[in-house]
């Protein structure tokens, strides 16, 4: 049984904000299985309703869909580079952390701080 | 943190306490956008504490477009000193930390402290039903009389159409006539029915102009077509069609094309329109898993086209090919008559409105309206 979520990453700890920052994040939409791991075949059955979509501070806002990639998951919006989920298989849990490797090879850390 | 780094005189602690029990949300920001104080109503409203936002920019707490335009608001006012919202109320739009939009009426004051400005935003929700409601109302019988206008200009539209041709056949005939007497033996007689020829002509030609002058009256006299920004239109309709929707946990995005901005319309009766969509296609989803609205503007050669996209349970094919006459619906308890009206309006102003199945078995229904002229 899996179930469509709404999932809220809010910017951890990095060297320009070492208290994390709550203006910085991404509202994604996914379906998790049992153990709270992304179902990719509920997935793979409704791709358009895996968005995305990037809120940072007063930069405009970028929307998109999460696709499947071999060893893992991007995060495509518009015409912007895409940037890599790094899940690693780990379950999808709020308080934990979710890594996002950005277009300039950068990574940065995510909290989970809504899951519904 | 602002009102923390207040003094501790009387008068700043009488402050304090106020800014602390007010019911409304204040957030106070400094003239780049920075936010400095966040009231106790503020952080129940938003989801955030103020230690969590003070020295973030405000925009946060607006979904987009107005996220990314703030800042240029601010900056507009700092060059120009022209108040565009600043002691004025506004029915907007704003983000809570967990995504969700919510309606919202914005007022926000200018004041100075230590020499430097600062604005004060008080934010209601308007979510409370009881002043949603009346505001709602207070919308609502103007669209019904607007409405009104809109039927009674339909019928003086086909009245005007059915009259004249009529009233052209009779001025026709009647100029014939005279023509036909013209080759007449009496004189005297002839002259006189040319004479009762011609008035009857000229009669009917003024009626004809009476229709005419009726209709172009109902028209533009009644109706305040102006040139409107189609983003703000948009805005506090979806604000209006929102209203007690906050517990349905709707996903609902806005995308502006900043090249679909300028319209010439009657801003009442297009809200109208799509207070309807917006309404239709929350009530459509209230039994989907998955809610998602998605209002979207395009720009085209002449034309701007309005999207209302949602995830709900569709139109049965039965309903589909009359779905905008009047008095048909699906809805329990509904007239049938909103889609109806959604079509006199967007027709009268020269667009079209239809509607097609969505990607994941919704509805996306689009207007167009003419873009205004730019001199």
């Amino acid at each position: 049984m899996n179930a469509w979520k709404k999932i809220r990453l809010e910017l951890g700890s990095t060297s320009s904000f070492p208290s994390g920052s709550v203006s910085r994040g991404y509202l994604i939409q996914l379906p998790l299985d049992e153990e709270d791991r992304i179902d990719g075949t509920a997935l793979a059955l409704k791709p358009h309703r895996a968005t995305v979509h990037r809120y940072w501070s007063a930069e405009p806002d970028e929307s998109g869909l999460i696709v499947p990639v071999e060893g893992g998951w991007k995060m495509r919006c518009g015409g912007r580079p895409d940037r890599a989920l790094l899940l690693d298989g780990q379950p999808v849990r709020l308080g934990e952390q979710v890594s996002v490797l950005e277009p300039d090879g950068g990574v940065l850390t995510f909290r989970i701080a809504g899951i519904r | 943190m602002y009102l923390k780094s207040l003094g501790k005189s009387a008068t700043q602690a009488h402050l304090r306490s106020i800014l602390a029990t007010i019911p409304d949300a204040l957030i106070i920001i400094d003239e780049m956008g920075v936010i400095l104080s966040f009231s106790a109503a503020a952080e129940k409203l938003f989801g955030y504490l103020e230690e969590e936002v003070a020295g973030e920019n405000v925009s946060m707490l607006m979904p987009s477009p107005d996220r990314e335009r703030h800042d240029g608001y601010l900056k507009s006012y700092r060059d120009t000193g022209v108040r565009r919202i600043i002691g004025i109320g506004r029915v907007t739009t704003a983000r809570h930390r967990d995504g969700n939009t919510f309606p919202i009426e914005l007022s926000v004051g200018e004041a100075r402290f230590d020499g430097k400005r600062v604005f004060t935003g008080f934010i209601h929700d308007i979510t409370q039903r009881q002043q949603a409601e009346l505001r709602f109302h207070e919308l609502q019988s103007e669209l019904a009389h607007v409405g009104r206008l809109t039927e009674l200009g339909t019928l003086a539209s086909s009245l005007a159409h059915e009259l004249n041709q009529p009233l052209t056949a009779i001025a026709n005939y009647c100029e014939g006539a005279a023509a036909l007497l013209d080759a007449g033996p009496d004189a005297e007689q002839l002259e006189m029915a040319r004479e009762a020829l011609r008035d009857t002509a000229e009669q009917a030609i003024r009626a004809g102009e009476i229709v005419r002058r009726m209709r172009d009256f109902l028209s533009h006299g009644e109706t305040e077509h102006r040139e409107e920004s189609l983003s703000r239109i948009i805005t506090e309709a979806n604000a209006l069609a929102l209203v007690g929707s906050r517990e349905h946990d709707i996903d609902v995005q806005v995308r502006f094309d900043p090249d679909a901005e300028r319209v010439f319309v009657d801003r009442i009766q297009i809200q109208q329109v799509l207070v309807n969509l917006i309404r239709n296609a929350i009530e459509s989803m209230l039994d989907s898993t998955f809610r998602s609205l998605t209002i979207s503007t395009q720009a085209g050669p002449r034309f701007l086209t309005v999207s209302i996209e949602d995830t709900g349970s569709g139109i049965s094919e039965t309903l589909a090919p009359q779905l905008f006459q009047p008095f048909v619906t699906s809805k329990q308890g509904g007239m049938g008559i909103g889609l109806s009206i959604c079509r006199t309006i967007i027709e009268s102003h020269g667009g079209r409105i239809g509607f097609e199945a969505g990607d994941d078995g919704g509805t996306v229904f689009r207007f167009t309206l003419p873009k205004a002229e730019v001199e």
